[in-house]
């Protein structure tokens, strides 16, 4: 039924992942909602569809040991479950973000000769 | 790392499941409360702020189900799930699933019982190294056996083989004592390098080496590993010990591996010998007859021969080198062609044959039967599939509202066809777990059934992966053939109509499906019904035939002389004071003594003529006192008994059975008349002497009846001087009770050697036990019959009731509309049984193809026997007409009003 859908997640949710380790390096421990409209805010409209997607991606994350949850308050004093970059998740970061940083300078070689720069 | 990291963690996810769904929900529920209270601080009002936080979560549902996908093995979960529903659905309708279990049990058991019997006999390799390299060299002259001269020659100038064996399994049980304990166990006499060349070891102490097996070695053995738990409990000091073997002493030296028993698959030997072993026995001269140990005998074709394939040489290779080879073995073993030997001796050359499995004579021997009894089993099987297919599909179409809301509710149909699935698969595993319990005991009556009394076989039933996967693939193969179709069928429903109309429109959905069924299961039933049928008269006509006898009144008794080795000539004075004894107890009327021929072949008989038109002719030889043909009320067709005037002194006379005299003089008028007998059996040529026949009687069936009569030479037992076995048996004639009689004959017994020991039998039991495979068939065939025939009552039953329910609407109509009762119930009936009558007449076509392929093991009775058919016709009749007419008759009964309300 669904392997075209699940390619795209599984894509999408490959850079999710790395925009919400991001995202946790850069606010420290945060809920689901705040890491949603933190990336929203940051991404432009990538992440309005719904914030749904999010949640299988923090779960991904979980079970793969970069980043721990735990259950506390927010500043309006509801209770929300907060994130947190765990250290193998700062080096999965570390390793990501240099790979990311590679593949970009790689394709930016490749698109660059074919752009015209005005 | 993180993905197996994540694994790990996904399997333990699998469990405390409420937990993290509880998680999940106020992970959800904080969500949203944290997005409203953005929203409205924004200024929505608290509605709006609302709606626009679901609509930008995507659906709460959703994204908890896409969480549970990530969450936890969905796959293993799903299946938990499955079954736990599959236990409960089938936990609601007990009755169902008793039927179901029980009769997959039966299937399922039947046909791992047989197959594993098969198995064991003729599929599993031998727990040798290399087992596929191993080939058996197979003699001239169609056997399979050899001298020792001719294994010695061929092992001594061979070198197409890397190793060779040889073994003697002529006699293969032993009575062995070992402190104080005294058992009858299977042993084999092996050549120096059996072990070595099969690449077997000791799991304790050392295996048979070459030194062993050397003239005037110290007598050595290796036990088998069931005897040294059994006898010894497994000690670690028996190496070394001396154990008993009939009573020649020998040194245990070692212990054979757990799954070793020798080479024959259905004889498990526990003890092994070497080959010289038996020159050192101190009476191998009463065991074997007066001239000297088997090994030098000549004739004495006991040997087996097996031989490791060098490496890259293949069996035909080998079998070149054997013609070469051949005649080269031949010229140093002369032929047995000696003024003694009639029979024209042709040797063709030895054949290698592949022979990974061993032997199993009782595979050879039974094979017809026990494919006959498998075949039974998977039709069994496959109708038990079928019944449960039927009762899935009736249960499908009443559960049709359940699947209709599922699929609605937008459950794929791979989902519900899977969860269908694996409810069939719990019940496949549940028959299949009961049915292992009938499958033990199944397998154990089957090898009883084959064995002949007193003659068990003795099989390594153990399971290995092979067996196993057979079984598990058999069960789950049941699952799928059961389980798939209704599965499909049932989620192949509109959800509009099953939802708006309910189920009752009277379509004829499954109607077709659930006939073909039935069809099916009437056909398969009545060929194997004729079949058992076909096997019950052959046993009848077995027993109706006539034995040469008359068994009724007369006892048989065996007799031995316990612990004793006298010679041949003092066993005859000792038997001949018991036969006076017998002779002069009250109510016995006559009585005979009866000696079998120490001879290893056939007695050889000549009837000299002039210019080669003599004949020769190879007998069976006994020895019988005067009065034996009248103890047997075995009629004398010409000629006299023997009397007592046939001594040792006077001339030698005999007794030739019908059939013996047919052969050799084209009639009974033999009386008179003279042939050249010779005493040699073995390296003493013997001597050749006339003998003059007195007189012939009445054919008597020694084998199975239904063979043909064997050729028999009766020569009286005054006149056997050595070469006579042990003391023989008598034959006493009694109006008295059987334990009575025997009790007396006991008492004479001691009266003339204390350790005379008898072991009485009435002659009766003779017929009875050399009918006991045909009887053991007769039996099994029926009791599958039966099952098969319970198994389409339930299947008839089942589809008639349902086609009832489904129709009741229906029916209200047509009564309403004035058809009478009668009208409604041969509808049903009617249409149920043009069903049943079609499978009847494919069922007769079956069983007559099915009697085809049985011939070798019916007698007496034609395949095409009307009794047989008829019965299973009626049989059949009757099982589907009460199938069929208690649901017509519900239906019939039903309220027209009702009827037409129902829904």
């Amino acid at each position: 039924m669904g392997d075209k859908a699940s390619d795209k997640k599984d894509v999408w949710q490959g850079t999710l992942a790395l925009m919400v380790l991001k995202t946790l390096q850069a606010m420290g421990a945060l809920h689901g909602y705040g890491i949603a409209r933190r990336i929203e805010q940051t991404s432009g409209d990538l992440l309005a569809v719904n914030y749904g997607t999010l949640y299988p991606a923090l779960l991904k994350l979980e079970q793969e040991g970069y980043i721990s949850s735990e259950w506390g308050f927010s500043d309006n004093n509801r209770k929300a479950k907060y994130y947190k970059l765990t250290r193998a998740g700062r080096k999965q970061l570390n390793k990501e973000e240099r790979e990311w940083e590679q593949t970009t300078a790689i394709l930016a070689r490749f698109l660059t000769p074919g752009e015209e720069r005005s | 790392m993180g993905r197996l990291r994540a694994w790990f963690s996904r399997l333990g996810e699998v469990f405390g499941k409420r937990r993290r769904e509880q998680d999940l929900s106020a992970e959800m529920q904080s969500h949203l409360e944290l997005h409203i209270d953005d929203n409205v601080r924004a200024g929505m009002s608290v509605e709006e702020a609302r709606r626009r936080a679901l609509i930008m979560l995507g659906g709460v549902e959703q994204t908890k189900e896409a969480y549970r996908d990530r969450r936890g093995l969905p796959m293993i979960e799903t299946f938990f799930q499955d079954l736990r529903f599959a236990v409960r659905m089938l936990r609601k309708s007990p009755g169902f699933a008793a039927v179901s279990v029980l009769s997959l049990a039966l299937g399922i058991g039947a046909t791992i019982a047989i197959f594993s019997v098969i198995y064991t006999l003729a599929l599993r390799s031998l727990p040798v190294s290399q087992p596929d390299r191993l080939v058996e060299v197979i003699g001239p002259i169609g056997g399979n056996l050899h001298t020792y001269a001719e294994w010695k020659a061929f092992r001594d100038r061979q070198d197409i083989f890397s190793a060779v064996l040889a073994y003697n399994y002529f006699d293969s049980r032993f009575e062995i004592v070992s402190q104080n304990q005294k058992q009858e166990v299977s042993g084999v006499y092996v050549s120096g390098d059996y072990f070595s060349t099969l690449g077997v070891s000791a799991v304790l102490g050392r295996v048979l080496q070459f030194s062993d097996d050397q003239p005037g070695a110290l007598p050595t053995c290796v036990i088998g590993y069931g005897l040294w738990r059994r006898l010894y409990a497994q000690s670690a000091d028996i190496i070394g010990q001396a154990i008993r073997i009939n009573e020649n002493e020998f040194q245990i030296v070692g212990v054979a591996p757990r799954a070793f028993g020798g080479l024959e698959a259905d004889d498990r030997a526990e003890i092994f010998m070497p080959l010289e072993a038996e020159r050192t026995f101190n009476d191998y001269h009463i065991m074997y007859g007066k001239q000297s140990p088997s090994l030098d005998n000549p004739r004495a074709t006991l040997l087996s021969i097996f031989a490791r394939l060098k490496p890259g040489v293949s069996v035909s290779q080998a079998n070149a080198g054997l013609q070469v080879l051949s005649p080269e073995v031949y010229t140093t073993v002369p032929p047995i062609s000696d003024k003694g030997s009639w029979r024209s001796v042709t040797r063709a050359p030895l054949v290698a044959r592949p022979s990974p499995n061993g032997i199993s004579n009782a595979w050879a021997i039974n094979t017809d039967v026990v494919l006959l009894l498998m075949a039974m089993a998977a039709v069994a099987l496959v109708i038990a599939c079928a019944n449960l297919g039927n009762l899935l599909l009736a249960r499908a179409a009443k559960r049709q509202s359940e699947i209709a809301t599922r699929l609605a509710l937008g459950a794929t149909r791979r989902r519900l066809v899977r969860q269908l699935l694996t409810e069939s698969a719990v019940l496949s595993l549940a028959g299949a777990a009961t049915g292992l319990l009938v499958a033990r005991w199944g397998s154990q009556s089957l090898l009883w059934a084959l064995s002949f009394p007193g003659e068990p076989i003795q099989l390594d039933l153990s399971w290995d992966a092979k067996l196993a996967a057979f079984a598990m693939s058999i069960t789950l193969g049941c699952a799928l053939l059961f389980g798939l179709a209704p599965a499909i069928k049932a989620t192949q429903i509109s959800v509009y109509s099953a939802m708006t109309n309910g189920v009752t429109t009277g379509k004829r959905r499954n109607r077709f499906m659930n006939s073909g069924l039935v069809l099916v299961q009437v056909a398969l039933s009545v060929a194997l019904l004729a079949s058992a049928g076909l096997l019950v008269r052959t046993l009848q006509a077995l027993l109706a035939q006539d034995p040469g006898y008359d068994p009724k009144g007369v006892l048989v008794a065996d007799a031995s002389r316990q612990g004793v080795r006298e010679s041949p000539q003092r066993d005859a004075i000792v038997g001949e004071e018991l036969l006076r004894a017998i002779r002069a107890l009250p109510g016995v009327t006559s009585a005979a003594w009866i000696r079998g021929s120490s001879r290893m072949t056939l007695s050889q008989l000549a009837v000299p003529g002039p210019k080669g038109s003599g004949r020769r002719l190879g007998a069976y030889l006994g020895f019988a006192s005067p009065g034996f043909f009248k103890t047997r009320h075995t009629p004398m067709l010409a000629g006299r008994d023997f009397n007592d005037g046939d001594t040792d002194r006077s001339l030698r006379v005999a007794i030739l059975s019908e059939a013996l005299a047919r052969a050799l003089f084209g009639g009974v008028n033999a009386v008179g008349q003279r042939f050249l007998e010779n005493d040699g059996d073995g390296n003493d040529h013997g001597q050749e002497y006339f003998v003059e026949i007195v007189g012939v009687a009445r054919d008597i069936q020694y084998r199975r009846p239904g063979d043909a009569p064997l050729p028999i030479l009766s020569r009286p037992v005054s006149q056997c001087g050595s070469s006579c076995l042990g003391m023989g048996h008598y034959e006493v004639r009694t109006a008295g009770a059987f334990a009575e009689t025997a009790k007396r004959l006991e008492n004479a017994a001691a009266t003339v050697d204390l350790r005379i020991v008898l072991k009485c039998d009435p002659l009766s039991n003779m017929i009875s036990n050399s009918v006991h495979r045909n009887r053991a068939m007769a039996v099994i065939a029926t009791a599958f019959g039966l099952f098969v025939g319970l198994l389409a009552m339930i299947g008839v039953y089942g589809v008639t009731s349902d086609a009832a329910a489904e129709r009741t609407r229906e029916i209200g109509i047509r009564m309403a509309l004035g058809a009478d009762r009668g009208d409604v119930f041969r509808m049903l009936l009617g249409e149920m049984m043009r069903v049943v009558c079609i499978g009847m007449a494919l069922g007769v076509g079956a069983g007559v193809a099915a009697a085809q392929m049985i011939r070798g093991i019916i007698w007496g009775v034609k395949p095409t026997d009307p009794l047989s058919l008829g019965f299973a016709i009626f049989l059949m009749l009757l099982i589907a007409g009460i199938a069929a007419f208690l649901p017509a008759r519900r239906a019939m009964r039903a309220d027209p009003m009702i009827a037409l309300r129902y829904e």
